[in-house]
C-alpha cells in the first residue's frame, strides 16, 4: 500500500481558494471590455444594459458611418484612424530612435547625473497626464509655428520614452560587455561592433519597445485631448466627442474595432519577444 | 625569441593597484600561464595585454612596436573568453568567418578557412548550427577556432574552461595543449587552476596582489618555490613554522631538529622562515626510532584513501604534516596508529615567510 495522497501543501501549487481568487482578479480586469462588447451587440438607442434585444444594428451604423461619413459629421472617423496612424508610427519611430542610444549609455556607462536622467526618463509614468498636457499647451502657444500633428508626436514620444528606453535597456543589459569586445579583438572598430554585435542582440527589446510605444500612443486620450485640433484628432479623441455630442452606441462597436487591433499586437508582441524580454 | 615584452606596466583603480610593476617577456610559440588566486591581478594584466585596459604607466611592445599605441582591434590577437563570448545570432561558421569578415577577406577564402578550422577541431559537422544547439564542449572549440581564424600573432585564454565539467576539462587542456603546439601559436592563459597551470603551460608566471611572485618552469616552480605563497598556491605542501636555525639544522615548533640542504637560504632572517616539505617526499612508517635523523614521532589522525594514493595526517607535537602515500607501501594506515615520518633532508626547503598582514 504505497498509493500517493494528493497533498495540498505542495509548494508552487495553487490550492482552491487561490485560483478562484485569481479568477476573479482575472474577471474583474475583463469586465470593461466585455461590456463593451455585449453593448455593441445590443439594438437600442439608450445606454440601457444590459441591452433588451441583440443584433449587429450599431455594427451597420458604425460601418456606414465608416464609408460614408455623415455630412453634419465635422470629421471622419477615416481622417481620425489616419491621423492616429500617423501619429503612432511616427512616435514608435521617433521613441525608438531616441531610445537605443539612451538605453545603450544608462546600461553600459557609470556618469555623472546617470540617476538623473534615468529619472527623468520614467517620470512620465507617475506624472499626471493632465497636467503634462496642460504644460504642453502652454509651451506649444507660446511657439511662434503652429507645428500641427508634431505636437502629438512630441508629447506621446516623451509618454512612450519609459516603455522603449526600459526594454532598451533590459536587452543592453543581457549581453555582456565580452560581446562586444571579442568583436573588437577580431579587429571590428566599436562602430562596427555595435551594429554586428549590440544591436542584432538589442533585437527582442528593440521590437518590444516599438510596439508599446505603438499602442500606448493609439490609445493615449488625456494629453491629446488638450493638444488636438480640429485638423489632428485622433481616434480616442474621436469616439470621446462622439460620446459627448450624442449618447450614439456605434462607439462600442468602433471600440471593439480598436480593442482588436490592440489584441492583435499584444499577441504579436508575446510573439516576438516571448515571455523574457518585455519590461514595463 | 622574444616577441612581447612587458616593462613595469601598473594599473591602479583609483588607489588600488591591479597590477603593479609587471616586468614580464613572453617567448614565441610557448604558453604561458598567468597564474593567481581570484583579484590577484592576471585577468587585468591579459586585458592590458589584450588591449581592452590601458596601463596606468609603463610600456609594453610586441616585436619591436609600441602595443600601447595600437587599439585592440588591430593587434591582431586571438581571444577566447571566460564566456567564450560566442555570438548567438550567428551560426557556427558565421562566427569563426567573423574576423576574416572584418578583414574584407573573399567568401570563397573564408569558406575554405572556415571549413580547414573546422577539421582542426574535429567539428566538420556542426558549420550551420547555432552556437547555442552545441554542446560546451563543442562550444569551447568553436571559440577557439574563431580565435584563431586569422592566424594571429598571439592568443589569449582567459580562464576558457572554467564552465566545463571536471573530466571534459581535463580533456580540453590536453587538446589545447597539443593544438597550441602543432601551431606553434604564442599563447597566454589566465587560470587560478594549479593543475590546469602545470598541465598545459611550458612558463608559468605566479601572481599575487598585482605582484608576480615567481616566473618558471612548472616544475621548476613546483619544487623550487621561492616564498610561502607560491608553495602554497602550487600542490599540497606541509609548510611548517620554523623556530630557529643553524649548523645545516633548524628547529621546529615541537623542538625537533631537522638536517635541511638549503640551509643558507635562511642565514640572517631566521624569524621569516619556513620549512617547506611536499607530502609525497614524507616517508610514513609504522615501525621506527624518533631518534634517527629526520625522523618525528606522531599519530595518524585522518585517512583519505582514494585507491591510487593515501593521504594522510599525522599529528606531530607543534603541528600537523600531512603524507600521500600508496596502498602498497602502508596498506595498514589507519586513523589512531602511531608512526614515524621521515623527512629527508634534500626533500626539506627553507622558504620566505608571507609577509604578516
Amino acid at each position: 500500500m504505497n498509493r500517493l495522497l494528493p497533498n495540498p501543501a505542495l509548494p508552487g501549487r495553487l490550492g482552491r481558494s487561490t485560483a478562484s481568487l485569481a479568477g476573479l482578479v482575472l474577471f474583474l480586469a475583463a469586465l470593461p471590455i466585455l461590456t463593451m462588447i455585449v453593448m455593441s451587440f445590443g439594438t437600442a438607442d439608450t445606454l440601457e444594459f444590459p441591452p433588451a434585444h441583440f443584433g449587429l444594428h450599431w455594427y451597420r451604423a458604425a460601418w456606414h458611418t465608416f464609408v460614408s461619413p455623415d455630412a453634419t459629421d465635422t470629421l471622419s472617423m477615416g481622417t481620425a484612424l489616419t491621423t492616429s496612424l500617423v501619429v503612432a508610427i511616427a512616435t514608435m519611430v521617433v521613441s525608438t530612435v531616441a531610445a537605443v542610444p539612451a538605453a545603450y549609455a544608462l546600461a553600459r556607462y557609470r556618469f555623472r547625473g546617470r540617476m538623473l536622467v534615468e529619472q527623468l526618463v520614467a517620470l512620465p509614468i507617475v506624472y499626471p497626464v493632465v497636467m503634462l498636457g496642460l504644460a504642453l499647451l502652454l509651451v506649444f502657444n507660446a511657439l511662434p509655428v503652429e507645428l500641427g500633428v508634431v505636437r502629438l508626436i512630441t508629447a506621446h514620444v516623451i509618454l512612450t520614452l519609459p516603455f522603449t528606453v526600459k526594454n532598451c535597456a533590459a536587452s543592453v543589459a543581457s549581453i555582456g560587455p565580452e560581446f562586444e569586445e571579442a568583436a573588437c579583438l577580431m579587429g571590428a572598430s566599436p562602430g562596427r561592433a555595435l551594429r554586428d554585435v549590440v544591436l542584432p542582440l538589442m533585437r527582442p527589446g528593440i521590437l518590444a519597445g516599438m510596439l508599446f510605444a505603438f499602442i500606448v500612443s493609439f490609445n493615449e486620450f488625456t494629453v491629446t485631448f488638450f493638444l488636438y485640433n480640429i485638423d489632428t484628432m485622433t481616434l480616442p479623441v474621436w469616439l470621446y466627442s462622439r460620446t459627448v455630442s450624442s449618447l450614439d452606441p456605434t462607439v462600442f462597436a468602433f471600440a471593439v474595432f480598436i480593442v482588436a487591433i490592440d489584441f492583435a499586437l499584444i499577441w504579436l508582441l508575446e510573439k516576438l519577444v516571448g515571455d523574457n524580454g518585455v519590461a514595463l | 625569441m622574444t616577441q612581447l615584452i612587458l616593462q613595469d606596466v601598473t594599473k591602479r583603480f583609483n588607489e588600488a593597484y591591479a597590477v603593479d610593476h609587471v616586468n614580464l617577456s613572453v617567448p614565441d610559440g610557448k604558453l604561458v600561464c598567468f597564474l593567481g588566486p581570484s583579484g590577484c591581478g592576471k585577468t587585468t594584466l591579459m586585458r592590458i595585454i589584450a588591449g581592452l585596459e590601458t596601463p596606468t604607466s609603463g610600456s609594453m611592445t610586441f616585436a619591436g612596436e609600441n602595443l600601447l599605441r595600437v587599439s585592440a582591434n588591430r593587434r591582431n590577437f586571438g581571444m577566447v573568453f571566460q564566456s567564450l563570448a560566442l555570438f548567438p545570432h550567428m551560426t557556427v561558421a558565421q562566427n569563426i568567418a567573423y574576423p576574416l569578415r572584418l578583414r574584407k577577406t573573399d567568401t570563397a577564402a573564408q569558406s575554405r578557412r572556415v571549413a580547414e578550422l573546422l577539421d582542426l577541431i574535429q567539428l566538420p559537422h556542426v558549420a550551420d548550427r547555432l552556437v547555442t544547439q552545441l554542446s560546451g564542449g563543442q562550444r569551447q572549440r568553436v571559440a577557439i577556432a574563431r580565435a584563431i581564424a586569422t592566424s594571429p600573432r598571439l592568443l589569449l585564454l582567459d580562464e576558457p574552461l572554467s564552465a566545463l565539467d571536471a573530466k571534459l576539462r581535463e580533456a580540453m587542456q590536453v587538446e589545447i595543449k597539443l593544438l597550441q603546439q602543432r601551431l606553434g601559436i604564442t599563447t597566454i592563459m589566465v587560470t587560478h587552476d594549479q593543475r590546469e597551470a602545470m598541465t598545459m603551460a611550458d612558463e608559468i608566471v605566479v601572481m599575487e596582489k598585482g605582484r608576480i611572485q615567481q616566473i618558471g618552469r612548472p616544475l621548476d616552480i613546483y619544487r623550487d618555490p621561492v616564498n610561502e605563497f607560491v608553495a602554497d598556491f602550487i600542490g599540497l605542501g606541509n609548510i611548517l613554522p620554523v623556530e630557529g636555525a643553524g649548523d645545516g639544522q633548524i628547529v621546529l615548533r615541537g623542538g625537533q631538529r631537522l638536517a635541511v640542504a638549503n640551509v643558507g637560504r635562511a642565514a640572517g632572517a631566521q624569524h621569516d622562515v619556513r620549512l617547506l616539505i611536499r607530502p609525497e617526499d614524507v616517508c610514513v612508517r609504522s615501525r621506527g626510532d624518533a631518534a634517527a635523523p629526520n625522523t618525528l614521532a606522531g599519530v595518524v589522525t585522518f585517512v583519505r584513501d582514494v585507491g591510487v594514493s593515501i593521504e594522510a595526517t599525522i599529528a606531530c607535537e607543534g603541528f600537523t604534516l600531512t603524507a600521500t602515500t600508496t596502498p602498497r607501501e602502508t596498506p595498514d594506515l589507519h586513523t589512531g596508529m602511531p608512526v614515524f615520518a621521515e623527512l629527508p633532508p634534500h626533500a626539506c626547503k627553507l622558504i620566505a615567510a608571507r609577509a604578516a598582514a
